[in-house]
């Protein structure tokens, strides 16, 4: 049996967070945007929240169970929690902040965490990526049996966030014990995690490893989510080839190697998108031509929003092609670049990509 | 006219009615803080303070307002947390009753703690029956000081302890500390400041008690009569001993002042950390 069951129903204001997780020695990101419920389920493992319904079970210990009145405290569970803005205590220095529920040897964690030369200095002048890893080392000197991470990046700014999120993945997979990681941000998710939880609205819409998201999403909430472009239409078998043609609502048409009729949604993602100055040819190629909207530089990338799609591509072309806002550009992708999900009755209407 | 206000005319008005008023104030509140140590010469005041009277005077108010604090301080302070950690309405409620002896005249004080615990009040019967009479005692002396004083200790502390980042507590459960490990190790000295400050308010309020202390203690020499109660008692039969024990209230209270002013700097400056300040952009 896997050393974490959870189960847990949470009444929210407008919605109900329903979740059930069995996790093994292994790491899970729960994403979703915010307000979905992810740090809610943290706390009701954590003990700090107390549903109407919930089990959660650790290594065979039940420590909630409303059914039979069990709520272990929050200080005899075992959990470490490392916050959104980390907690330190500001009144104690870096060793006393990690000492503070320490079982085990201080200095070898300070080594290894490498803040041994942070011992004495206040939390108030440490960096974010130190913070976080003198968080980390605290929730960990108490030799947790489950560890829970709550937007571990949030607090650190952009440049620095990059270099504490492979800091953090490498720290986070040499531990032998279950983490589960609250986050927004699906790239980091698949950094850190050996599985991805989508969660919207209190619900568990699917979970897997990021690849599986990636190339199977179960449907456009969770494809937007990983950043690909969603496109609603209405599909139909095109006549005379064997691919599907999706009409999209404002008439562009749209090939795609997926079967699929009715109401779906086309899904692309921006790596998967070609950029010119004029139509290409080929038969095989879906192309969309419109206006720059935004061009925003990720890296040694570049996002570029043509119309209602978002393309990638790298910096070098980009200024190759000389590509601005305002210009007329063309977008175009395979047909076997594409998925057509069926848009499930009554799910919510993706009406276009994320930015 | 301009809207920036009226020229050398206006700007000379403004200087006279303004500036009469800075002095009007300061002249009034300050003068007879004055006159008390210019009445009689400097010796002369420290000579009158070795007279018995006002011996037993400095006396009863040491002991009595050393042991009102003390009491304070010891059932305030986890009292004051527990109300802290109280939900937002009954926290309300609570503190507003607290601070009902705050607005309240000290001579009600006075006669409603008669009312309770003098000899023929609510709980007289119980502690005559234990052939305890607490009115006209250094007791008396002891609760109404705590009575009056508290209040200005117990509506501070509130405040001190609700400041302290709920997600500290929250950090500090996680990491294996029971109630009492959190409030000693957490709480309390994060709350250390706010609670200094309402321990010097509260033992102004109480070393200046008068009202509640003469209905509900009287006033006898050695026995119940405090410095403020010495002064009425003197200053028809001595007034430069008055002025003494007048002169010795005002260092104290300007010391107690003076602390609570460079308290806050002296502790801002040993550590900056309190302000859980933005995380800054390099690692």
């Amino acid at each position: 049996m896997d050393p974490l069951q959870v189960d847990i129903r949470l009444p929210r204001r407008d919605f109900v967070v329903d979740l059930t997780i069995s996790l093994g020695r292994e790491t899970l990101a729960l994403v979703g945007p915010s307000g979905s419920g992810k740090t809610s389920v943290l706390r009701t493992i954590a003990g700090l929240e107390r549903p109407a319904t919930a089990h959660v079970i650790l290594n065979g210990r039940p420590l909630t169970d409303t059914d039979h009145r069990v709520d272990v405290p929050v200080e005899s569970r075992r959990i470490g929690y490392v916050f959104q803005d980390y907690a330190l205590f500001p009144h104690l220095d870096v060793r006393h902040n990690i000492a503070f529920g320490a079982r085990g040897a201080v200095d070898d964690l300070m080594d290894r965490f490498r803040i041994a030369h942070l011992s004495a200095a206040r939390p108030s002048r440490l960096s974010g990526g130190e913070r976080q890893r003198v968080a980390l080392a605290r929730a960990l000197a108490c030799d947790p049996e489950l560890l829970l991470l709550d937007e571990p990046l949030s607090a650190l700014d952009a440049q620095t966030r990059p270099i504490v999120a492979s800091e953090l993945a490498e720290l986070v997979r040499g531990l032998d014990i279950p983490v589960i990681m609250v986050t927004h941000d699906f790239l980091e998710a698949a950094l850190l995690a050996d599985r991805v939880g989508v969660m919207d609205r209190g619900e568990l819409k699917q979970i897997g490893t990021a690849h599986e998201l990636l190339t199977h999403p179960a449907d456009g909430f969770i494809a937007s989510f990983t950043g690909a472009n969603v496109l609603p239409g209405t599909a139909s078998p095109d006549t005379g080839t064997d691919l599907t043609l999706v009409v999209l609502e404002d008439g562009t048409r749209i090939h795609s190697t997926d079967r699929a009729s009715g109401p779906v949604d086309v899904i692309v993602y921006p790596w998967e998108i070609a950029l010119d100055s004029a139509p290409p040819g080929g038969s095989m190629l879906n192309s969309v031509t419109g206006t720059v909207m935004s061009v925003v530089s990720v890296a040694n990338r570049v996002r570029v929003q043509v119309g209602p799609l978002i393309a990638e591509i790298t910096a070098a072309s980009a200024e190759a092609m000389d590509i601005r806002v305002g210009r007329t550009m063309t977008a175009s992708f395979k047909a076997a670049g594409t998925r057509v999900n069926a848009r499930t009755p009554g799910g919510r209407a993706v009406t276009g990509p994320p930015v | 006219m301009t809207h920036t206000g009226g020229g050398r005319a206006g700007r000379a008005l403004f200087g006279i009615v303004f500036g009469g008023a800075a002095v009007v104030v300061l002249v009034f509140l300050l003068l007879p803080v004055v006159a008390i140590f210019t009445h009689v010469s400097p010796a002369d005041l420290v000579g009158q303070l070795g007279r018995p009277e006002a011996r037993d005077a400095i006396i009863v108010t040491v002991r009595t307002t050393l042991i009102a604090q003390v009491l304070i301080l010891v059932i305030g302070t986890p009292a004051a947390y527990l109300i802290a950690t109280r939900s937002v309405r009954s926290r309300a409620v609570t503190v507003t009753l607290i601070e009902l002896p705050l607005v309240m005249p000290p001579a009600v004080a006075g006669i409603g703690l008669l009312a309770a615990f003098g000899d023929l009040g609510l709980l007289g019967g119980a502690f005559s029956a234990l052939g305890i009479s607490i009115a006209f005692t250094e007791v008396a002396v002891v609760m109404a000081v705590a009575y009056v004083a508290s209040p200005f200790y117990l509506r501070q502390a509130v405040a001190a302890f609700e400041a302290v980042d709920a997600g500290l507590v929250d950090a500090a459960r996680t990491l294996g500390a029971g109630p009492l490990r959190v409030f000693g190790r957490i709480v309390l000295p994060l709350a250390l400041r706010g609670l200094a400050a309402g321990a010097a308010l509260s033992f102004a309020r109480g070393i200046g008690e008068f009202g509640a202390t003469i209905m509900f203690a009287g006033s006898m020499q050695g026995v119940t009569q405090t410095l403020s109660l010495a002064i009425y008692r003197q200053f028809d039969v001595n007034f430069d001993l008055a002025l003494a024990l007048g002169g010795l209230l005002i260092i104290v209270s300007a010391l107690v002042l003076l602390t609570t002013k460079i308290l806050p700097l002296w502790t801002r400056s040993k550590s900056t950390s309190d302000s859980r300040d933005a995380i800054s952009s390099s690692i």
